[in-house]
């Protein structure tokens, strides 16, 4: 047994060796081949593993072969097509498309690298002219980390051919498309670029045609500058110069925008010229648009040769930056930076002096927004547009279990449904005294799209049938019978300020079809005003009116999975706003008079806060109503105050030993949401810190340090069983994946991908696998993957289960498995076959499922005598044993040391309630 | 009437990608007999210097076995992908078959792409080859698994990208260092060999 322990540690010590292998192969491969050697040795004090990567190196390098002078030939360029084989590349797919050329990705199968093809055609005239690719192929010699690096350049029968690195990852363009940057991207941007430009300068490469296209920001945050001399290819390639083919080539060339003006004028340039698109660039990603625009190109070059900057710059953001700003766009080149090396020092000292002495003080709160929402910086900077400030929160409820709730325009009730014994029921809370009573009786269908009328006289309600249809129902606040107006809607009302009209959305889920309803508040004269088609659709949780009753807002699910706003017109037309890219938005409602709009949005459900928007000027900020997730949203006609549902828990840490009583180690208001044990002593928790859930560790005393940080939500840590890796859940790429880190949170790798929801990691005990569960398009299967990643592997590919618990000896899997869509039960897989063992139809036992160490047991918890309890199955006799004896609470996670002689247990009271929020006096 | 193992395949080829993991096992032996039918066929015809390249005989046991026409780009990359690994198989047992013959030969070996062409005569190259796949195994599954499609069922990259659900720049990562590590693995058995 203890061989077979240290044969497996050796196997882990193989593997984390490989791993490390692995890095430095490729980090090393990244470089030129002299500084290799400097790098291993600086990077990697172990001098065998040092030998060993550079043993692998130098087979590598002794594979490579020279590329041919001319790879291409024109029957290839005929040919590109996705699966071609022309010369040495491979066509796997293309990247874009334009009227001068197109973009290809395709493999190197000669050097097995990925690489950007890129294909120009040069007419007749062009072709002829010799040197046209002298300065574009010095530009290939360039070497950066922040300049796509060309790899071969040349010409063929017509046709300039680029092969270039080929860089995952999206434009700024895009990304200014998503919404405007922080201050923070907008320094990494300009930092990355400058860097770019140096590195060219110095080899008297200018760009000539820096634009939001030409940069790429990598998976990683790398900024990187493309199209190095394709500008020269262009320019050399039309008699007029740039001025012409901008003109002709529309769709490759795009806009002028960013051309200085000695370049507009058809004139000689130099390295200020590319000083001058930067500054540009900076304008844009600052200010959102361009500083010279135009209805066409004669008026933008016009524009740049002659208009002058805005005058109010500097009311419009930090005046240090707009000084910078004002030197990069200088008419006169000689009025502009002389070199990039000054306008580097400059713009170093912007970023140091904003870092010490907080310049940016007006902003303050925007770097917490920025990490929520990747955020907004110019928000904070027009004074008119800051946020509401907000006045003392007061809870409305405290039972815990609110299924919805909004409150009435005059700010006299709230009404919410509750549920009380598999039955709900409406209820309406006066708020001047806190007195509630039930305003429908309870019944067993679904509640939801709660909803009052303008003049707070009627609550709006749907519920479901038996035939999966929901109905609108109205009931008035006075009391009396609830009566039915219309089948088959899908999102609550919401009613136009005149009142004359009520919209809600109806999903034709079978269609594909998503349509926003208008209808008379009493539910006649029902038409379709819009339609979205799969994949986009409207979304379910409520939209509103702009305060002119001429258009509506609705939250919206993009082609792209993320989440937006549509802007609907009464003609039927819809806009989609430029919001951030959201993963969930709930609830939208106007908040009083002006087109000032709130709504229930984040990174994902998990991370879901208040935000406040208004559309023009367009601007958004988020509101900090607390740490509770906020679901729901409703606000009083006067704006003076607006209602949440928040959810979350308050829970504790117990560790109870064997024959001891249980003792609690955190604070009893603590929002903890996991906990397992380290092997050794030490616990992995998961609480939510702020609007995220953070992933700690924690000592038996209960002091905790957080292990790891990011933008999005870590959940359900688990450690490996060696103790060195830790599998968890996260959001971080919009979706809930498993992720694996080093046990201090060091180097976070994402292991799955796609657009399936994966979580609840769980190790095998070997080690070597992370087994999870899966969920996409309503089905869910438990999977897994080697812990070094690769291939997702299905377990049991039939069977809707979830929640994978492996047993020690690896032969079974404890979960929850849902036979033929009935309800969840617990029991166990065996690994070979794939046949679900039912252990207890669970009615009052849930899961988490967890194995008692050294015993063939499998423990969950259990509230069968009335107050949830863990109780310990014997899979040999079946016979249950109660292991804790708690009187109250709910348990919502737990785990055994690896001995078995302790548990860990996550105990605490849900939290569903509502609260109203005043705007500040 | 027997049903044509044309139709047979590709129906449990489609079953397969559906979901249905018995299809798999019922497909299995369907593909194994063909390719080692193919295989054999081959190898009977030995005669000095020829060679027998296995990617070829894969598609070759796929141009057979499958209704072209009725099925789709998925499912030809899964058929691909099992039938590497069936192809690795029987090449190996052909392998050790006949190396007791050959041993003491004392050939030179290939370098590692020109294992992607079996000569008869050489089995202890492909042993090679396969004792070095199962070393990288151990460390690494799925470099082990993209050097077994690109050399024994002939995929493409972006083939073996669908077949491991990974992205094609994970692939092309996984088969530069996998070559450079099975180069060097091989060189070594081969210094072991002759010193």
């Amino acid at each position: 047994m203890r061989q077979l322990h240290s044969a497996a540690a050796t196997d882990r010590l193989v593997r984390q060796r490989w791993i490390e292998v692995e890095r430095l192969f490729f980090s090393a491969l990244g470089r030129p081949a002299s500084e290799r050697q400097g790098f291993l040795e600086r990077e990697c004090s172990d001098s065998s593993l040092r030998n060993s990567v550079a043993s692998l190196l130098e087979r590598h390098d002794s594979q490579e072969i020279a590329p041919e002078t001319i790879p291409l030939s024109e029957a290839h360029i005929e040919s590109l097509t996705p699966g071609a084989s022309v010369g040495y590349f491979h066509i796997l797919r293309e990247l874009g498309r334009g009227g001068m050329g197109q973009v290809w990705l395709a493999e190197d199968t000669r050097l097995n690298r990925p690489v950007a093809l890129k294909i120009l055609s040069l007419s007749e005239a062009e072709s002829s002219q010799a040197g046209v690719l002298r300065e574009a192929r010095a530009a290939a010699a360039l070497r950066d980390e922040n300049v796509v690096a060309i790899y071969d350049i040349g010409e063929v029968s017509g046709h300039a051919y680029i092969v270039s690195e080929f860089v995952e990852g999206g434009t700024l363009r895009a990304r200014l498309q998503t919404g405007p940057l922080t201050r923070d991207d907008v320094h990494h941007v300009v930092a990355g670029l400058l860097s770019a430009l140096q590195a060219s300068h110095k080899s008297g490469v200018i760009h000539r045609d820096l634009k939001p296209e030409n940069v790429l920001l990598t998976a990683e945050g790398v900024v990187k500058l493309t199209d190095f001399g394709l500008a020269v290819v262009r320019a050399a390639s039309s008699p007029n110069g740039a001025r012409a083919s901008a003109g002709e080539a529309g769709a490759v060339i795009g806009t002028p925008s960013y051309m200085s003006p000695e370049q507009a004028r058809g004139e000689p340039v130099d390295q200020r010229t590319d000083i001058w698109s930067l500054g540009v660039v900076i304008f844009e990603m600052v200010m959102g648009r361009v500083p010279f625009e135009g209805p066409n190109t004669a008026h933008v070059l016009r524009a740049i040769q002659e208009q002058s900057l805005p005058s109010d710059l500097e009311r419009r953001m930090p005046a240090a930056l707009a000084r910078i700003i004002r030197r990069a766009i200088a008419k006169e080149k000689n009025e502009r930076y002389e070199t990039v090396e000054d306008f580097a020092r400059e713009w170093e000292r912007l970023g140091n002096r904003r870092a010490r002495s907080g310049l940016y003080a007006v902003v303050a709160a925007a770097l917490f927004l920025a990490l929520t929402i990747g955020g907004l910086w110019w928000v904070r900077v027009h004074g008119e547009d800051q946020p509401t400030k907000l006045g003392p929160m007061r809870r409305l409820t405290t039972s815990g279990d609110l299924l919805d709730a909004v409150i009435s325009p005059d700010g006299a009730y709230s009404a919410f449904v509750r549920e009380h014994s598999e039955r709900r029921a409406v209820h309406l809370l006066r708020i001047r005294d806190g007195e509630e009573h039930e305003l429908t009786s309870p019944i067993a269908s679904n509640i939801h799209g709660l909803a009052f009328s303008r003049d707070s006289r009627n609550v709006y309600y749907t519920a479901d049938n038996r035939n999966d249809l929901y109905s609108l129902y109205r009931v008035p606040v006075r009391g009396g019978p609830a009566l039915k107006l219309l089948t088959d809607i899908d999102s609550p009302v919401s009613f136009s300020p005149a009142t004359s009209e009520m919209v809600f959305v109806r999903a034709d889920a079978g269609n594909g079809e998503s349509a926003l309803m208008l209808a008379t508040p009493g539910g006649e004269k029902l038409r379709k005003l819009a339609v979205l088609h799969a994949p986009e659709e409207f979304l379910l949780d409520g939209q509103d009116w702009e305060a002119g009753g001429r258009r509506v807002l609705c939250p919206m699910l993009r082609a792209d999975g993320k989440c937006t706003i549509a802007r609907i017109g009464l003609s039927g037309s819809i806009e989609r706003l430029p919001l951030p890219p959201l993963g969930w938005i709930g609830r939208l409602a106007r908040f009083g008079n002006e087109n000032r709009f709130l709504m229930t949005a984040g990174r994902s459900v998990l991370s879901a806060q208040v935000f406040e928007f208004r559309e023009s000027p367009y601007h958004m900020s988020e509101l900090p109503v607390g740490p509770e997730r906020c679901i729901t949203i409703s606000s009083l006609s006067n704006g003076s105050a607006f209602l949440v549902l928040i959810r979350g828990r308050t829970s504790s840490i117990w560790i109870q030993p064997k024959h001891q009583p249980p003792r609690r180690i955190t604070s009893q208001s603590g929002r903890y949401y996991n906990v397992s044990w380290i092997p050794g002593d030490g616990l992995l928790t998961q609480a939510a810190l702020g609007a995220h859930m953070r992933i700690m560790r924690m000592s038996l005393d209960g002091s905790e340090h957080m292990l790891l940080q990011s933008e999005a939500s870590d959940t359900q840590p688990r450690a490996s069983p060696d103790g060195r890796l830790i599998a968890f859940a996260s959001d971080r790429d919009q979706v809930l994946h498993v992720w694996r880190a080093n046990s201090d949170g060091s180097n976070p790798q994402q292991l799955t991908f796609g657009s399936a929801e994966d979580m609840n990691p769980e190790w095998s005990p070997d080690g070597n696998w992370i087994y999870f569960d899966s969920r996409e398009s309503g089905t869910i299967r438990i999977r897994k993957i080697a812990a070094i990643g690769g291939a997702v592997a299905s377990v049991a590919q039939n069977l809707a289960c979830r929640k994978p618990v492996p047993s020690p000896d690896g032969t079974r899997i404890a979960c929850e498995c849902s036979l033929g869509n009935g309800p969840w039960q617990i029991g166990y897989l065996k690994e070979a076959g794939a046949q679900f063992h039912l252990l207890r139809a669970a009615e009052y036992e849930k899961a988490p499922l967890r194995w008692v160490p050294g015993k063939n047991a499998i423990s969950f918890v259990s509230s069968k005598s009335g107050t949830p309890n863990i109780v310990a199955v014997d899979l040999a006799n079946l016979l249950e044993k109660q292991i804790t004896l708690f009187n109250e609470g709910r348990i919502f996670e737990f785990g055994w040391n690896s001995t078995g002689t302790a548990l860990a247990v996550v105990r605490g009271e849900a939290l569903s309630d509502a609260v109203l929020v005043p705007r500040a006096p | 009437m027997q049903p044509s193992p044309a139709l047979n395949v590709t129906q449990l080829l489609s079953e397969w990608a559906k979901g249905d993991a018995g299809a798999l096992d019922r497909l299995m032996p369907l593909v194994h007999k063909e390719l080692h039918t193919l295989a054999a066929v081959f190898l009977q015809r030995e005669r000095p210097g020829h060679t027998l390249q296995p990617t070829a005989l894969v598609n070759e046991a796929y141009l057979r076995l499958v209704d072209v026409d009725q099925v789709n780009y998925n499912n030809r990359v899964h058929f691909l992908g099992m039938a590497a690994h069936l192809m690795r198989q029987i090449l190996v047992d052909y392998a050790r078959k006949h190396r007791a013959a050959k041993r003491g030969a004392g050939q030179k070996h290939l370098p590692v792409e020109d294992v992607l062409v079996y000569v008869p005569e050489q089995p202890d190259d492909l042993l090679a080859l396969d004792a070095a796949l199962q070393r990288l195994a151990e460390v690494d599954a799925r470099k082990s698994t993209v050097v077994e499609l690109r050399f024994f069922g002939g995929m493409k990259t972006d083939e073996i990208a669908q077949v491991l659900n990974v992205s094609v720049n994970t692939v092309l990562r996984d088969w530069t260092l996998a070559r450079a590590w099975l180069r060097r693995e091989l060189e070594g058995t081969s210094s072991e060999a002759t010193t």
